[in-house]
Order: C-alpha cells, then structure tokens, then sequence
C-alpha cells in the first residue's frame, strides 16, 4: 500500500533553547547556539552567544521561558538582546572546542552596506500635476520637485540615508 | 491637489459594485467569505489532512526582485508622507485663513444681538415697573380696607365688652353671698310660683 504522508510538515529539526540550557552549567551561560534555520539560509555566520537564560521548568516540553544573548546575525553584532524565539525547536550546540572556529567572522561573512539616496525624484506623472496644480493657484513651480525618503531606524534595518553615513 | 485626487478616484466609484445596506456596518462593507455551508459543518473528508505546499522561490527571482521591492515600497512609503503632510498643510492654511473672518462676523453679529437685548430689556423693565406699581397700589388698598375692617371690628368689640362689663356690674349687686344667703332662703320659701297656666300651640303662655 502506497504510503499518505498527512499533517503538516516539521520544517524545525532541533531542539528548543531552554531545553539545551537545561542540560548545560549555569542553564547555558557564555555558551554559543545557533539556529539551524539560519545556517541554512544565510551564507553568513549567525549565532548567539548566551548571557542569561531562564527556562520555565513548570512547562514539561521546556518550551516556555526567557533567554538574552549577544546577537551575531549573517555577520553583523547586535549586541546584547533577548532572545524572542527561544520556544522554536531550532537550536544547535556549538561545542566548546569548535567555539573559535565557528564565531570566526571571515570576509565572506560580510554584508554589502544599503545606502539609500536621501532624496529621489518625483514620479514624472505627479510631478507635472504638481506643477500644473503649482501654476493654476498662482505659485511659483521653478523649484524642482524632490522627494525625500525615509528610512525606519530599528535594529532589523541595515539600511542607511546617504545623509547619516 | 490632494481633492482633485479624491474627486478622480470619486469619479471612478461607478466601477465598484454597490453591495446592499445590509452588509454595510460602520461604512465597512462586511461579506461572510462561508457562502454555501454553515461553519458548523465539519470539514469535509477529501480536505481534511490537506497541507498546502509552500510557493516555491527560484532564488535568483528573489535576488533578483527584493532589492527592486525595497526601493519601491522606500519611494511608496515617502510619497504617502509627502502627501499626508501636505493635506496637513493644505488644512492648517484653511483654518487660518478662515480664523479671522468667523471672528470677525461673530463680532459684527454679537453687537448686533447686544443691542437688540438692551432694548428689550428696556422694554421689560418698562412693563415690570408699571406692574409693580399697580401692584403696589392694589396691596395698599386692601391693607387700608383691612386695616379699616378692624378699627371697625375692634370697636365693636369694644362696646360689647363695655355693654358685658356693665350688665355683669349690674347683676353682681343680684348676687348671693354669704352674707344675703339667710335672706335669700326666706324670700325663697316666702315666694310661690303657680305652675297652673294654659300653653298655647305655639308654646305661648295663655
């Protein structure tokens, strides 16, 4: 008989944070962990090195808990932050012995920087309405139209103004 | 600039289909997406265990599509602020230059309303004076009336407290005392009342 594979498929083959932590000194402290997901889909090194975490121990699956670490993500340190995704079971051990090798940052490990133009001009279109628009109440419309973009400064946007570099 | 863009996009309302007041709530237009089973039914057997497979993305596409995405929805987002500070703008220069023209009417108006109160205030008081007064005069009437009404009453009074004092002297002297008791009991038993006398219908003595 032909076997029916049904249910949703597991895209996560690891296990979760907290139940790492649990099997390790001082529930993980100074140790590095990845994300299998992450090594998949990035060329570049991501990790987390482990300050403080806290698992829920009440919570039989060890799915429940709090975590903070230094976030190395595809290359770039983020610092010190707490660690959202701790209940996924995604995680990975790096041994100690293959610490060094491993949170070696090399070139290729390095993202290209996103600079964006401060400014960007007007869709042809509008901008001729604008002017239209300009002229008809009177106003003067020799002034070029310019549009100034707008970056949202948050720690997942590596983007930058020209301006700000 | 931002109306016209309104009035365009009013203009091509004639295009969307009208769905029946009904569906309508709080100018949100709610469709039920359930059409032809109620969401009591369980799912059916052929669609039970079903996993939908993932879209699959050439990776080049992707390389290729989100930088151009990016820069897009960058220019989009920008535009959107443009605009929304311009309507900003556009109706922070309305309520300017409307400020002073309401408050100019308004005060031309409010001038206007004082006047026109003063003078039926004046009105008011005209009529409430004349009212009081004759009022007034109708209360001293009465009181004169009344205060007459009394002097009257009290003289009256008077004269029959006067008349009752003298009878009361008068008859006191008629009085039994001790002293005329003796007397008195004589004379009693010295008198004879003869009771023998006719009545006549109207209890008249005979």
């Amino acid at each position: 008989m032909r076997i029916r594979y049904v249910g949703r498929i597991a895209h996560f083959k690891g296990k979760t944070l907290y139940e790492i932590a649990c099997n390790l000194k001082n529930f993980g402290e100074g140790r590095v962990v990845t994300r299998l997901n992450f090594l998949n889909r990035y060329p570049e090194k991501s990790y987390y090195r482990l300050t403080k975490v806290q698992p829920d121990l009440t919570d039989l699956k060890l799915r429940e808990g709090v975590a903070w670490g230094e976030k190395i993500f595809r290359g770039d340190n983020l610092g010190v932050r707490k660690i959202e995704t701790g209940q996924k079971t995604d995680w990975k051990l790096i041994p100690k012995e293959e610490e060094t090798d491993f949170c070696k940052l090399t070139e290729k490990d390095k993202r290209d920087q996103r600079i964006v133009p401060a400014t960007v001009p007007f869709p042809p279109f509008l901008e001729a309405w604008l002017k239209q628009d300009l002229r008809r109440k009177g106003k003067d419309d020799s002034a070029p139209f310019v549009l100034n973009l707008r970056i949202e400064k948050s720690f997942t946007n590596r983007a930058k103004l020209s301006t700000e570099q | 600039m931002c109306s016209q863009l309104v009035r365009a996009s009013q203009a091509v309302k004639f295009l969307i289909t009208e769905f029946p007041p009904c569906l309508k709530l709080h100018n949100v237009t709610v469709l039920s997406v359930r059409w032809r089973k109620p969401r009591w039914v369980p799912k059916s057997q052929s669609k039970l265990f079903y996993v939908r497979e993932p879209t699959a993305i050439l990776a080049e596409e992707y390389e290729m599509l989100k930088p151009k995405y990016d820069a897009y929805r960058t220019e989009m987002k920008a535009l959107r602020y443009f605009f929304l500070q311009a309507n900003k703008a556009e109706r922070r220069q309305e309520i300017a230059r409307t400020e002073g023209i309401d408050a100019k009417k308004d005060e031309v108006q409010h001038i206007k309303a004082l006047e026109i109160n003063r003078k039926w205030n004046e009105e008011c008081a005209r009529l409430r004076e004349e009212r009081l007064l004759k009022e007034r005069e109708k209360k001293e009437e009465i009181e004169y009336h009344k205060q007459l009404k009394k002097q009257q009453e009290d003289q009256i009074t008077k004269t029959e407290t006067e008349s009752f004092v003298a009878q009361s002297l008068e008859s006191s002297e008629k009085f039994i005392t001790m002293e005329n008791l003796d007397e008195e009991i004589e004379k009693l038993l010295d008198s004879k009342t003869d009771y023998n006398i006719g009545f006549r219908s109207k209890s008249q003595k005979q």
